[in-house]
């Protein structure tokens, strides 16, 4: 009887317990849908459109560093979206910031299970977006609602934007153009007795490191910059080398070691090009006369850090600023350019995901992204007053600081680290200790005088060879860290690595990017 | 007698439901989160279309797994993967056993509550901030080439014949302490009366532990065995990616399944290859369980999992 009593008693409990489970269940899912802007959207979508209300656009973005709460961009939200009425658009708008790391994931799970994404940056490559149906074609908008970008930006610019001949996406516009500047501290420079005129290009650094060494035994000359995605630290050379005064080079993208020299338009192997050669057997030299740190190659410490610490005397880093501004960037030092890139495609192309169900109001908030200076700096930087306050106006551009005592991480909104990466970089405010008023012009210049590459607005899709591309990047990985950092003799190493990527199918993957090439060219 | 045999399986079904719905939930969480996700695996076969979702996308066959053996690397990384899992199975087995019987050993000793907490620490730190640790003992200006080797520095980084060695004592120092948790867990289940009589036989610890120690937690060796067994085809990525700080010179030794796969789709962003590479770990290692499994059982059918 006392079994019974207790086995019910237990069946009971347990019964209660799952009540209990799923009732807590939907209060989480609740909280989780709040934080979830996502799922809030297609809710608010529906909402709107059952109630005949304006249509709802959303704006999927990558936040770096800091993500803004829920919270922190309501206001925002409701401040942007009160403006877009009072200039008379018939929709409202959706902020979705999502970190950066977990923005490409995020965004492709979230248009796989039908998600609203709305206007989102294919981060891992438009060609690939394309291929696996990610992107709207916006080509019936162009004349429209992106005709002020397509002003704005240019044919040649909005090539980036394309694929197979019609356009999926908008190029964010900003500077493109880098230099890159060799970063010395101050007294060891003055002390080697050389100018800044003897400055040309990468290799007349050379003297200058070995004077360097001789007077500053303890501490190495120059110090690496890290490479991305595993492809090895380096120092820089193969893009201050591919300069367009030098030997010219554009790399064809997914670290495939595939590009194109000179204006000729013949996809070459990187790895057995004199330029790469050449790339490598600098760094040796550097190597072999002790003029950079030990275990380069291995190293995690950005270049700026080596160089703070007192372990390095320079280093090589792009940057699209000025010189005057990149010295400012770190305490007593000079900045010397070595090398100016040209226009290449790129990856930061903003397009609309296709699933989504309101495209024409979402391509005209697009263009806004690129035309309304209110709606840019609301995105990038918030409110005025909660988020940002403003300080002056230099050249024509508003310039802006935190409020007192705040800083990036304690506003409830900011988007700042993206200034670079969506709308239009040169009507957002210049905030203090950012980019600055003079960097704006410095950048616009540079754009309006850039020279571009034979090959821009073409972009490599490796899907048909994807198994011979992820052997060819493995087999590189190998090799490249140690070649381009010094640390393998170039004679013995460089033909190993040709084996090696030859042997991984590199003949396949340059036939299938010659014949995209072709065929792209003749398109244009 | 026949109607109270009746009674008594009645109330015996009656008796399950109660039972049956304690296990409601834990069942309900495993088919949410070990059973439905199977389904994915699909993925793996197919050529992924985002407009048209999993089930919609174009079959492909076996394409997705091409990338894993059409190529020279195949060998290196099958062979990497299967050697060093090896290795950490047997060798780690004896080492788990020894420490858990020291530690029984030592138990009644007060120095025993320190020791026992600090071998299972490392177990506790991060793969990243070890793999710091690695970097200070080995980098060209680390502490064993400013000291042991002063004079005449290895650069450790550079030379893949060491690595075998550095990664085997790394995973050790890491992993063993807490691997001989539930061995000592098993062993302290014994009845301390079998040990007294074999003392009163005159047996000696030796002959204790090969005589009652390890015979009776022989089902518990024979259980973790085949657990690390299904999962020979994986390996700890932190171990062979960051440990290594991603040297390219040292891939001929640290390149296992998951450093390739990690290496090849981080610049592809292939959902359907990184499923296809996972897909052929799993169904390999449940081969594997499987067919060890009947070998247990066809010479000690008791210890077998099922």
């Amino acid at each position: 009887m006392n079994k019974k009593v207790i086995s019910t008693l237990l069946a009971a409990a347990s019964v209660i317990t799952l009540i209990g489970c799923g009732s807590s269940t939907t209060a989480k899912t609740d909280e989780t849908a709040a934080e979830n802007s996502t799922v809030q959207t297609t809710e608010a979508a529906a909402k709107a459109a059952s109630s005949g209300e304006g249509s709802v656009v959303t704006f999927s973005y990558p936040t770096l560093v800091v993500t803004p709460t829920p919270e922190g961009v309501a206001p925002v939200e409701d401040a942007l979206n009160d403006y877009l009425k009072s200039i008379g658009k018939n929709y409202t708008v959706d902020l979705n910031p999502i970190d950066g790391n977990n923005y490409p994931t995020q965004t492709d799970m979230a248009i796989m299970s039908n998600e609203n994404v709305g206007i989102y940056c294919p981060l891992a490559g438009l060609s690939n977006a394309v291929s696996s149906n990610k992107l709207l074609p916006l080509d019936d908008y162009l004349g429209a609602e992106l005709k002020p970008v397509v002003d704005l930006e240019g044919d040649q610019m909005l090539r980036s934007g394309k694929v197979d001949g019609i356009t999926y996406a908008m190029p964010c516009y900003k500077g493109y153009i880098l230099y890159y500047y060799w970063v010395v501290d101050k007294d060891i420079f003055d002390a080697t007795g050389f100018a800044g005129n003897d400055i040309t290009d990468i290799r007349s650094l050379t003297p200058i490191l070995e004077k360097i060494h001789e007077q500053n035994p303890d501490i190495a000359a120059i110090a690496p910059t890290l490479g991305l995605n595993g492809t090895g630290n380096n120092y820089c050379q193969l893009p201050t080398m591919g300069d367009p005064d030098d030997y010219k080079v554009t790399d064809l993208g997914s670290f495939l070691g595939l590009i194109v020299e000179g204006d000729s338009t013949k996809v070459e192997n990187m790895y057995e090009t004199q330029y790469f050669k050449e790339a490598c057997e600098l760094a040796y030299d550097w190597n072999q006369k002790g003029l950079t740190i030990k275990d380069a190659s291995v190293t995690t410490d950005t270049p700026t850090d080596t160089q703070q610490a007192g372990r390095a005397a320079s280093n090589i880093i792009g940057y699209g600023n000025s010189a005057e501004s990149v010295a400012a960037f770190t305490d007593n030092t000079y900045a010397f350019p070595i090398s100016k890139t040209m226009m290449a495609s790129n990856s930061l192309v903003w397009g609309i995901a296709s699933n989504c169900s309101n495209p024409r109001e979402s391509a005209d908030f697009l263009s806004l992204l690129y035309t309304d200076e209110q709606v840019i700096n609301y995105i990038i930087y918030g409110t005025e007053g909660d988020d940002y306050v403003v300080t002056g106006e230099e050249n024509g551009i508003k310039t802006i600081a935190y409020p007192e005592g705040q800083d990036m991480n304690s506003v409830p909104y900011t988007a700042q680290l993206s200034c670079g990466i969506l709308g239009n970089q040169f009507i957002m405010y210049a905030i203090e200790g950012g980019t600055s008023p003079a960097d704006i012009s410095f950048m616009k210049e540079n754009m309006d005088k850039a020279v571009y590459s034979p090959v821009f607005g073409y972009q490599i899709d490796v899907t048909p060879v994807s198994t011979q591309a992820s052997a060819i990047s493995n087999a590189a990985n190998q090799y490249t860290g140690g070649l381009l950092c010094g640390e393998l003799d170039p004679k013995t190493y460089i033909p190993q690595l040709i084996d090696a990527v030859n042997a991984a199918g590199m003949q396949d993957v340059i036939a299938v990017a010659q014949d995209q090439l072709d065929a792209w060219k003749t398109e244009q | 007698m026949r109607q109270a045999k009746g009674v008594r399986k009645g109330r015996g079904r009656i008796n399950y439901l109660p039972l049956l719905l304690m296990m409601a939930p834990g069942l309900i969480y495993l088919i949410i989160n070990n059973y439905l996700p199977i389904f994915g695996i699909t993925i793996a076969f197919k050529q992924l279309d985002y407009t048209k979702g999993i089930l919609g996308s174009p079959w492909v066959g076996l394409k997705n797994f091409e990338f894993l053996f059409k190529t020279k690397d195949a060998f290196i990384m099958i062979r990497n993967t299967l050697c060093y899992n090896l290795v950490f199975i047997f060798v780690g087995l004896v080492l788990n056993l020894a420490i858990a019987i020291m530690m029984t050993e030592i138990g009644r000793l007060k120095i025993a509550k320190f020791i026992q907490p600090a071998i299972c620490f490392p177990a506790m730190v991060s793969i990243i901030i070890v793999a710091y640790l690695v970097y200070a003992f080995l980098s060209s200006d680390g502490f064993i080439n400013n000291s042991v080797l002063k004079g005449n520095e290895i650069s450790w980084y550079q030379s893949p014949q060491y690595w075998p060695v550095i990664l085997t004592i790394v995973n050790f120092w890491k992993n063993t302490g807490y691997g001989a948790i539930i061995y000592i867990a098993s062993i302290a289940g014994i009845d301390k009366s079998l040990y007294e009589a074999a003392k009163l036989d005159g047996a000696t610890k030796m002959q204790q532990i090969f005589k009652i120690t390890l015979p009776i937690i022989r089902p518990m060796i024979i259980l973790m065995l085949l657990m690390s067994i299904g999962r020979i085809f994986s390996s700890d990525f932190g171990l062979f990616l960051q440990v290594p700080m991603d040297s390219g010179v040292l891939y001929p030794v640290t390149q296992t399944i998951d450093t390739y796969v990690y290496r090849s789709l981080m610049v592809l962003n292939n959902v359907g290859m990184s499923s296809a590479a996972s897909t052929f770990q799993s169904v390999l290692g449940f081969i594997l369980v499987l067919g060890s499994n009947l070998l247990v059982r066809k010479f000690d059918s008791e210890s077998a999992l099922f």
